[in-house]
């Protein structure tokens, strides 16, 4: 019973992280139609920075994260001005690889500026542990939980209940018509990859405490929250979340029960037989039919 | 050589159209297959006139290099499917090959590459075949990563952590291409097939359909192209050419891990077809020429070589899209716009 409840909580809290770098997919789909494949080199670079401030500016914890949080929404609008923006008109494949050279020019100048050794971020509650039910759960996995709880009641917000939002969602309805009620779509893309960014940094400081810092953080985060997108359809907030936490679950259940070296495999396994079986997602309706 | 054979084949069976020359279909003024002949041609020369075992590395690495990008030519540039899955394909048929030729002739791990090579190819591609652009560029994504942790794990085909060392240079009918000069011969030998193919491919109606595909699916099967046969045709061929490669790559080398077929080998595919130009079978070629040589000769840009790299993607398709190629073909035009004075200025350049 401990096992289990220690594998759920890690599981959820897991899922969670993934949640909070799919919404940021989800965001900027919804706004241009396109997916930024320089999402989890955003989350390592987020991690870095939050690093970098903590020990060289020697700043609060909090104010770290608050540095790395802004930072990467300036890092999000500049890859929307520099690799999205010229090619706007062009085919889905030149923006994929173009957003594939922004994150290999990410990834080598965080080599150039933070070298290859592996680092740590602490956490705001170190290693402090709390009994559930026997089991010993690592309060960061709860702070996780929480702050992504936190930040999915804001971005469900920021979607229903604000003009931006209401043009957002003008915008994935029907780009045309939305571009011709005059909603600016320059500017809604700038703001909509700014936030991703942010969102990424706020992933990478949330997972980075609970484990090694290194140029690969972001990748397997940005992989599982695709498959999140895929699970949830692309379509709706609630898809996603639940896809993400699918996802943290099947990869530390099937780790803890069937086979430890495979757990990076099943959350994909699944992804592939949901693509396979209901390519619209589990929760989608059409609007996966896009893609 | 092999290419002059089938170069004239097509003017023999039909005599009777010689006088109308005109009414062959223009792909075949482009003169694929003599094309084909000046690779090989270069290829013989290469191997005869180059002398350090440096120059020869690079040349056999530029010969493997060129056979995958053709490869993902195939699978990306003419069918317009966007699969992160070539260095995966890569790397099986390393291991594949390995695992068959280990006290055997290298020809027994080279059926294995390719059989392996296309019936994944061939399962995965039919399981994902209704997802679109983004869900199958990730499904491929997720289908390298899967393949990483299974060279790394399953220790029966590959070996502990996927690294194994010695692999025997290649061998056939009892001979063994041991020296720099005899492995780029008989690299070079699989180069010309592979570019044979695919410009048979080239002058084939397959050719068109694929681009019919690849520029509007839903109009491509409204007009008949047979559009899944083709989707996954070309899907398992060019991961098969990815495969071959993975086999020559091993025994070539003689020494594969899984870093061999990691993120950077995937990206180095990009570069070899996006920078070569993405719109000719040529591509490839250069493009391969170019990641292979280009490194050496910027040894100075040192840790920079990664950063240079990234920035050359977002350049060459934003600026570039029709990459060395593309450039080669516009100074041509150039000059020949340049040259004939008696032609009308503005017709002469776009012809």
């Amino acid at each position: 019973m401990e096992r289990f409840v220690s594998l759920f909580v890690t599981g959820v809290a897991q899922g969670a992280v993934f949640a909070v770098v799919a919404l940021g997919f989800l965001l900027i789909y919804k706004a241009t139609g396109v997916i930024n494949f320089a999402q989890g080199d955003l989350v390592t670079l987020g991690t870095y920075i939050a690093i970098w401030a903590a020990s060289d500016l020697e700043m609060p914890l909090l104010g770290a994260y608050a540095v790395a949080v802004a930072a990467l929404f300036v890092v999000g609008v500049l890859i929307e001005r520099f690799a999205y923006a010229p090619i706007r008109d062009r085919s889905i494949h030149v923006v994929v690889i173009s957003t594939l050279g922004a994150a290999l020019v990410i990834r080598a100048v965080i080599v150039l500026w933070r070298g290859t050794a592996p680092t740590r971020l602490r956490g705001p509650l170190g290693f402090e542990v709390v009994e559930v039910l026997g089991a010993r759960i690592p309060k960061q996995n709860l702070l996780i939980i929480g702050v992504t709880a936190v930040c999915v009641a804001a971005v469900w917000l920021l979607f229903h209940r604000t003009q931006f939002g209401r043009q957002v969602r003008a915008l994935a309805a029907d780009r045309m018509a939305a571009q011709m009620q005059g909603i600016r779509v320059a500017r809604m893309s700038m703001l909509t990859f700014g936030l991703a960014g942010g969102l990424s940094a706020l992933a990478g400081v949330l997972i980075a405490p609970t484990r090694a810092v290194s140029i690969d953080l972001g990748f397997g985060p940005m992989l599982y929250a695709f498959a999140a997108s895929i699970l949830g359809g692309m379509g709706s907030i609630g898809g996603v979340v639940v896809g993400a936490l699918a996802i943290g679950l099947v990869q530390q259940l099937g780790g803890g029960y069937i086979s430890p070296d495979y757990a990076e495999v099943y959350p994909f396994v699944l992804m592939l037989l949901v693509i396979a079986l209901r390519p619209q997602g589990v929760f989608g309706s059409e609007a996966g039919a896009r893609l | 050589m092999p290419g002059s054979e089938v170069g004239t084949a097509p003017v023999a069976a039909e005599p009777a159209a010689r006088p109308a020359r005109g009414a062959r279909p223009p792909v075949y003024r482009q003169r694929q297959l003599h094309g084909v002949a000046a690779v090989a041609v270069l290829v013989v020369a290469l191997a005869l006139g180059v002398d350090s075992a440096f120059s020869y590395g690079l040349l056999h690495s530029w010969l493997v290099y060129s056979i995958v990008g053709l490869g993902f030519y195939l699978v990306f540039s003419l069918s317009g499917q966007f699969a992160f899955s070539q260095g995966a394909f890569f790397g099986l048929g390393a291991y594949a090959s390995v695992w068959a030729s280990e006290g055997r002739s290298f020809a027994w791990g080279l059926a294995a590459a390719v059989a392996l090579t296309a019936l994944v190819a061939l399962a995965f591609a039919a399981l994902v075949v209704r997802s679109d652009h983004f869900y199958f560029a990730i499904a491929t994504l997720a289908f390298s990563h899967i393949a990483l942790i299974v060279f790394r794990e399953l220790e029966w085909f590959t070996a502990p952590g996927g690294e194994i060392v010695g692999i025997p240079k290649p061998d056939l009918f009892g001979h063994r291409f041991a020296t720099g000069q005899d492995l780029a011969l008989f690299l070079g030998a699989f180069l010309v097939a592979a570019l044979l193919l695919t410009a048979l491919i080239e002058r084939s109606p397959l050719r068109r359909e694929a681009v019919a595909f690849r520029d509007n699916r839903q109009v491509a099967a409204t007009v008949g192209v047979p559009v899944l046969r083709l989707r996954l045709g070309m899907f398992v061929l060019g991961s098969t050419y990815a495969g071959v490669a993975g086999c020559l790559f091993a025994h070539k080398s003689g020494f594969i891990s899984t870093e061999s077929f990691a993120l950077e080998l995937g990206i180095d595919i990009f570069l070899i077809v996006l920078l070569g130009g993405a719109g000719s079978m040529w591509g490839p070629v250069l493009g391969a020429a170019f990641v292979v040589w280009m490194p050496e000769q910027l040894r100075f840009v040192g840790e920079y070589r990664a950063l240079i790299y990234g920035a050359l993607l977002v350049v060459v398709v934003v600026a570039f899209p029709g990459g060395l190629v593309g450039l080669v073909e516009a100074v041509g035009r150039w000059l020949r716009r340049g040259r004939g004075p008696g032609r009308p200025v503005g017709t002469g350049g776009r012809a």
